[in-house]
């Protein structure tokens, strides 16, 4: 599809999510007056707004999220619905808040710089129920990365934002100010001075301050996993992108941001 | 009644304190001695690629070799002075054959002596590594014992020295937030 195609199913499917809104809308209101009516309008309203935004993903956002990342990878693989193995996040401890769910999708895989990547955005939520009603909190959403690196470590080093963990003793470093900043953990204190220089600490914070948001990090073994809490979807497309280049920019937008906080990191290692 | 059980808690809270600061004591002590173990175990590392180092150069320039190779002394149960010491004297002996590398492009392009070179690079950041960690544990120990009021069972423990860095490469290490 060329980019006016591109863009004239952008507001087709738009007009007919707005159409769908409104339709909704007009639904939960009649219902109040005439159920009859207004729940098949709102039911049909659901449906054509759910419709059209799939089918912008489909034909819109997935073509020009592959033609984004073309612009940064010479060789990447783009997965919409895929993400890392599930136990992944479990397994690396990166002190995530707690959750009982978990969705993610836009898994991306590529070379960057020389170092072997994997992105995909991550959704964590905790449910509960109270007897009467399902309680739903989203504890974290944003990008969660994977990079390889060569630093020689036996043991995980974890740092993230201060959080209270009762089981776990933070490793202090001789930085006042990152200690009252961040927690390190790790089985080696060794380790965690060795990956923790001067240099990579100022990246760290560097880092934090650019993010805006809490960020989570654990140096493993032959890999960085790094994860932004920025409450953001990548390359999900909403009714204000008008057209190809709207939509463009936006994708553009949330790689710079994850490669930005990555080559900060990456830096840091060197 | 109420007194005798007052008493007892005041005893039972006194004596955990105790027990508490000696252990507190004891595992710091413990955390240094495992941290200046760090230091001797990365110091070994960087000597055996220095020597092996040295070997390749004086493949290639025994006579300029000669000028500047030195005998180090690495041994097991040194003091922190020796050691630093041996520290110094690698640095010098290191800088001796990057130098003598300048000069002998074939050298220098050699794949052993580039291995080697990345060897000695890992030792030494596994070294910077273990005496900022030696030194964090020792800052930690000398400000317990003279803290109020664990330093009244300090007794004659006293403080303990820092792994001083070599006064050619000490530098100021400014971060900036």
């Amino acid at each position: 599809m060329n980019e006016k195609n591109l863009n004239e199913v952008i507001k087709s499917e738009n007009r007919k999510r707005l159409i769908g809104i409104i339709l909704v809308v007009a639904g939960f209101i009649g219902f109040m007056f005439t159920p009859i009516v207004g729940a098949p309008l709102a039911i049909i309203g659901f449906f054509l707004a759910i419709s059209a935004t799939n089918n912008l993903k489909n034909k819109v956002g997935n073509t020009l999220a592959r033609e984004v990342l073309g612009e940064y990878f010479d060789d990447f693989t783009y997965e919409p619905e895929g993400y890392f193995n599930e136990h992944l996040f479990d397994d690396v401890d990166m002190a995530l808040p707690g959750y009982n769910r978990l969705s993610a999708n836009d898994f991306i895989t590529a070379t960057y710089k020389d170092h072997k990547l994997k992105i995909c955005d991550l959704n964590l939520e905790e449910v509960y129920n109270d007897g009467k009603h399902t309680h739903t909190t989203t504890v974290f959403q944003g990008p969660f990365i994977e990079a390889a690196y060569d630093k020689d470590i036996k043991t995980p080093v974890t740092v993230a934002k201060d959080k209270f963990t009762l089981f776990k003793k933070s490793i202090d470093t001789e930085s006042e100010e990152f200690n009252s900043r961040f927690n390190v953990y790790s089985d080696s204190e060794h380790d965690a001075f060795f990956i923790l220089t001067p240099h990579m600490m100022e990246r760290i914070a560097k880092v934090n301050d650019l993010a805006g948001d809490d960020i989570f990090i654990n140096f493993n073994v032959g890999k960085l996993y790094f994860a932004i809490d920025n409450h953001h979807n990548n390359f999900e497309l909403d009714m204000s992108q008008k057209s190809v280049d709207d939509i463009k920019q936006d994708f553009k937008k949330d790689m710079d941001y994850i490669l930005e906080v990555l080559d900060e990191l990456l830096e840091g290692l060197d | 009644m109420y007194i005798v059980i007052a008493i007892a808690v005041v005893v039972l809270v006194v004596v955990v304190w105790l027990i508490s600061t000696t252990n507190k004591f004891k595992r710091l002590e413990i955390k240094i001695d495992e941290a200046r173990s760090d230091i001797e175990v990365a110091l070994e590392k960087r000597y055996d690629m220095l020597t092996k180092m040295l070997d390749v150069a004086k493949g290639y320039a025994k006579h300029e070799t000669d000028t500047f190779a030195k005998v180090i002394n690495l041994r097991k149960g040194m003091s922190l002075k020796d050691l630093a010491q041996s520290d110094n004297d690698m640095s010098e002996m290191q800088s001796g054959l990057l130098a003598l590398a300048e000069s002998y492009p074939e050298l220098k392009s050699s794949e052993v002596f580039i291995e080697l070179q990345d060897g000695i690079r890992d030792a030494e950041e596994h070294l910077q590594a273990a005496r900022r960690v030696y030194n964090s544990n020792v800052t930690a120990y000398n400000t317990a014992i003279v803290m109020f009021p664990a330093s009244l069972l300090a007794g004659g423990r006293g403080a303990k020295d820092f792994y001083e860095a070599d006064e050619k490469k000490h530098e100021d290490v400014k971060m900036q937030f």
